[in-house]
């Protein structure tokens, strides 16, 4: 168990500090637009969706990598406040109740979406009217890593119990 | 089961859940995919094919993609020290008055409030910078604290402003476009920093004792000198915020654009003061992908939860349960700004933005409040949730970064005025409306 649990850490972490560089063609799709536009009156017909779909795919990738890091924010008053084994027995069910039947469900319909956009081979109403699936896709794959990051709290969680249990 | 217990419960339901400590976008959207399943008879694939169709329209909309971008500027000119520049100058030029520290503070974080958008960026910078120089200088404790935290709390407020790109992106009315409410809120902020400066400087003028001027032996700058450092530091920041906001109001650029222009040019400012490297390119994007991942979390959390609560009618029962009771349009307003307010007393700001704007807006608008006047009232009581005890978070922000001396007890009390003057303020806005919708009005028109 231990091993799946380092093994998602570091998919995560590699996903995460990847992806990050995102921003940087980010800035220059949208800077490339306004150059275009204002200095040679001759906006493109690509980097308004260019621009929207880089920027799904920054967010979406980063989301397990914020959640690994503790990113997201929480209220964790009275949590904290809790001792060390009843504070992780909370953190495993809420785990298991919130984030594992939320999460799961919305990666597993995220799955069937980007599917049906494959098998229609769905594009963008537009003149530039690019595929759609291979964005659904990273979708998807965002909230699988999502959901992995919670399983390999859980794994860990479940570990610092039992050490904790023995010692 | 009655619309009007459903929305109860949904609500007591997040505010149990909460308290859990999990993080709070998936606790919105597990409330949201109960409730949804309990209100269409636990027809699972309708409720998941209405969330995903809405995490695939959060993930199209473009007025977001500012928020990465204005982050990014933010990262970069906070790792190239542009602030400390600014503070050191106006340490010298203000400090040989009563309270010249406290009020060169509050300057320079008023400036910084327009290049960063995220709280606890500028708290805990101005923090690390200005607390030991405060310290040194004898200001009292809690007068420091407040300080900071309140003028750190601007960069909320001040466009561009995250807060401010979440909001028109929440709603996507025109009148509370992202262009629009950045024009808004610059009185606003401005008016807010200038009552921070007045109680500072009437408060240390009738009491040296709370902020004493630096001993006239270690004044030796001339005002030439003054003049030149204060230029050197203040123009680049400032000329930086002045093309990004000055493209917006123009209208030349989207908010968009604009952060883009902003990104790019933050890091020229960065190349020429010689402080770029790519280890700070990495950093920077590191955490912008981190903190554009928590805000667009809660986004779709908060997106999913408002759904669900307004299609199973709990908008309509909030609406009228405050619209039935045939009091005036600013007794509704009044309840609507408390329960923001004391919402922000244990909950961030995005989640409540995220929650409440939704519910509350079609009822202001009913009431025939102009949409962008309520936003900016809504925005300046949520900058205000950083600093109400209990849970006022640039308080822990202040306090992770302060030294050991300042106890959260100082902290607390240093904070209330502070308090004081957001509500002061908030009284202005509603008195004189000119103050939000002067500058939009002369800008974009009518």
């Amino acid at each position: 168990m231990q091993s799946i649990a380092r093994a998602i850490n570091a998919l995560n972490e590699f996903v995460g500090r990847y992806s990050a560089y995102l921003i940087l063609p980010l800035i220059g799709v949208v800077s490339y637009e306004v150059v275009m536009r204002y200095s040679f009156n001759a906006p493109t017909t690509w980097a308004f969706e260019m621009t929207v779909f880089l920027y799904g795919v920054h967010y979406m990738l980063a989301l397990a990598y914020a959640h690994k890091h503790n990113g997201h924010v929480a209220i964790d008053i009275f949590e904290s406040r809790l001792l060390k084994t009843p504070r992780t027995l909370l953190r495993i069910t809420a785990n298991l109740v919130l984030f594992f039947p939320t999460i799961g469900l919305l990666t597993i319909w995220s799955f069937i979406y980007f599917n049906t956009a494959w098998g229609m081979s769905e594009r963008a109403s537009s003149s530039w009217a690019p595929l759609i699936y291979p964005y659904k896709f990273i979708m998807a794959v965002g909230f699988l890593l999502l959901f992995l990051q919670g399983l390999a709290k859980l794994i860990e969680d479940i570990r610092s119990l039992r050490s904790s249990a023995e010692s | 089961m009655t619309p009007e217990m459903m929305a109860i419960l949904m609500f007591t339901g997040l505010v149990a859940l909460i308290i859990v400590g999990h993080p709070l976008a998936v606790t919105l959207a597990a409330v949201a995919m109960l409730f949804g399943l309990i209100d269409n008879g636990f027809n699972v694939p309708a409720l998941l094919d209405l969330f995903v169709n809405n995490a695939w329209g959060i993930f199209l909309n473009y007025t977001l993609v500012a928020i990465p971008l204005f982050i990014f500027m933010a990262q970069i000119l906070d790792r190239s020290k542009v602030s400390e520049g600014l503070f050191d100058a106006l340490y010298i030029t203000l400090g040989g008055m009563r309270g010249g520290l406290g009020l060169a503070v509050i300057m320079v974080s008023t400036v910084f409030a327009a290049t960063t958008g995220i709280i606890g960026a500028s708290v805990v910078a101005m923090g690390l910078m200005a607390t030991p120089a405060l310290l040194r200088r004898g200001y009292n404790r809690p007068l420091s604290a407040g300080i900071i935290c309140s003028s750190g709390t601007l960069g909320i407020l001040i466009p561009p402003s995250i807060m401010l790109v979440v909001y028109g992106g929440l709603t996507g009315l025109k009148e509370t476009s992202v262009g629009n409410l950045f024009a808004a809120a610059i009185v606003p902020g401005l008016v807010l920093s200038g009552l921070y400066l007045l109680y500072v400087a009437v408060l240390c003028g009738i009491n040296p004792k709370l902020g004493p001027p630096i001993p006239k032996a270690e004044r030796t700058a001339t005002l030439g000198q003054k003049i030149m450092m204060v230029t050197k530091n203040f123009v680049p920041p400032f000329g930086l915020i002045l093309v990004v906001m000055g493209a917006i109001l123009a209208g030349m650029a989207t908010p968009t654009e604009a952060a883009a222009l902003g990104a790019v040019g933050a890091v020229l400012l960065a190349l020429f003061s010689r402080k770029l490297s790519w280890e700070v390119i990495t950093q920077a994007s590191i955490s912008t992908a981190r903190t554009t991942a928590m805000i667009m979390a809660l986004f779709v959390g908060g997106k999913l939860f408002s759904v669900v609560f307004l299609s199973m009618g709990g908008g309509d029962v909030v609406a009228d349960a405050l619209l039935g009771m045939e009091v005036s349009p600013y007794v509704v307003l009044f309840i609507m700004m408390g329960v923001v307010f004391f919402l922000g007393m244990f909950i961030d700001w995005a989640a409540i933005l995220l929650v409440v704007v939704p519910i509350f807006t079609p009822i202001a608008m009913d009431l025939g409040f102009n949409p962008l006047w309520f936003a900016m009232l809504i925005c300046i009581n949520l900058q205000t949730s950083f600093l109400t005890p209990p849970f006022g978070y640039a308080l822990f922000y202040f306090k992770g970064v302060a030294p050991p001396e300042f106890t959260m007890g100082d902290v607390y009390k240093g904070i209330l005025p502070f308090v004081l003057i957001q509500v002061i303020g908030l009284a202005l806005m509603i008195i004189y409306p000119q103050l939000i919708t002067w500058l939009p009005d002369l800008v974009f028109g009518r």
